[in-house]
């Protein structure tokens, strides 16, 4: 059980017109948080301001990954964008709701339903 | 600081590592924590929890305590059974009042990308307590066997 909470920090992106879907897999723990902040922030953009994050493999993350999501979803209102997330594991939806990011960040069962909610097709 | 009244073990059964001030090397005794957990029997979400905890703690102390000074470094001392696991997480800086701390969870907190970690490593361990100074974190959770 505790190997699938170490697995390597692993990142896709993919655009989809002026969307960034963003997969990620493994572990975002101690020494991959600062990595996982740096790659979100890159993705907000001017032209690409809002990031579907799909995080339904994403098996740990701590506060300091929550802060980068938060630091995305702040830079993304800014530039008239946002931040969605995708199916998070039931302790990860568990620590969304202890530390309220769920009320900063909407959440959503598929890719698609964020898709739709975010005003695409 | 001793391991806390009645949390049932001496001084003498912890394990004791120190590292380097940075979060690879934080890692070492973080690995080590959560072998023991699985030679244990610890399920997948007290193992999540525990890292977590450990994780937040391992944090406030390479980037609060120790204000990320190479020169510095980390101590974690550690106990394991299936009964309970204990952790101490001491760093090398001037500490501070867990009171002073605000509470992230307040509304105009909300979106501040910091200052969750004490509130999370309270929420998922049994017991947090902290040295008069604030600079080592004690942390303990039951086991299974403890939570009928």
């Amino acid at each position: 059980m505790s190997h699938s909470l170490s697995e390597p920090l692993d990142f896709h992106v993919r655009r989809d017109g002026a969307i960034n879907v963003v997969t990620v897999r493994g572990a975002a723990d101690l020494d991959d948080a600062e990595s996982f902040a740096q790659r979100l922030l890159q993705l907000i953009e001017p032209a690409s301001a809002t990031m579907i994050l799909d995080v339904s493999d994403l098996t740990f993350i701590s506060s300091a990954g929550i802060g980068a999501m938060l630091a995305a979803a702040s830079r993304a209102k800014d530039l008239s964008g946002s931040v969605h997330l995708v199916n998070p594991r039931p302790t990860l939806a568990r620590l969304f709701q202890l530390t309220r990011l769920d009320e900063i960040i909407p959440t959503h069962p598929t890719v698609e339903a964020a898709r739709r909610a975010v005003g695409g097709s | 600081m001793k391991v806390p009244a009645g949390w049932g073990i001496a001084d003498t059964q912890l394990t004791e590592l120190v590292v380097p001030n940075d979060l690879r090397s934080a890692k070492q005794p973080e690995d080590r924590i959560l072998a023991a957990l699985a030679r244990s029997g610890y399920d997948a979400d007290s193992t999540f929890a525990i890292k977590l905890a450990l994780e937040e703690a391992v944090t406030n102390a390479v980037k609060h305590g120790n204000r990320n000074d190479p020169r510095k470094h980390v101590v974690v001392k550690y106990y394991v059974d299936a009964r309970r696991v204990i952790i101490m997480v001491r760093d090398e800086g001037p500490g501070f009042r867990p009171a002073d701390v605000p509470d992230c969870t307040a509304e105009e907190n909300l979106e501040r990308p910091n200052g969750r970690g004490i509130m999370l490593m309270q929420s998922y361990m049994t017991k947090v307590c902290y040295n008069s100074t604030g600079n080592e974190v004690w942390m303990m959770k039951l086991g299974a066997e403890c939570n009928p």
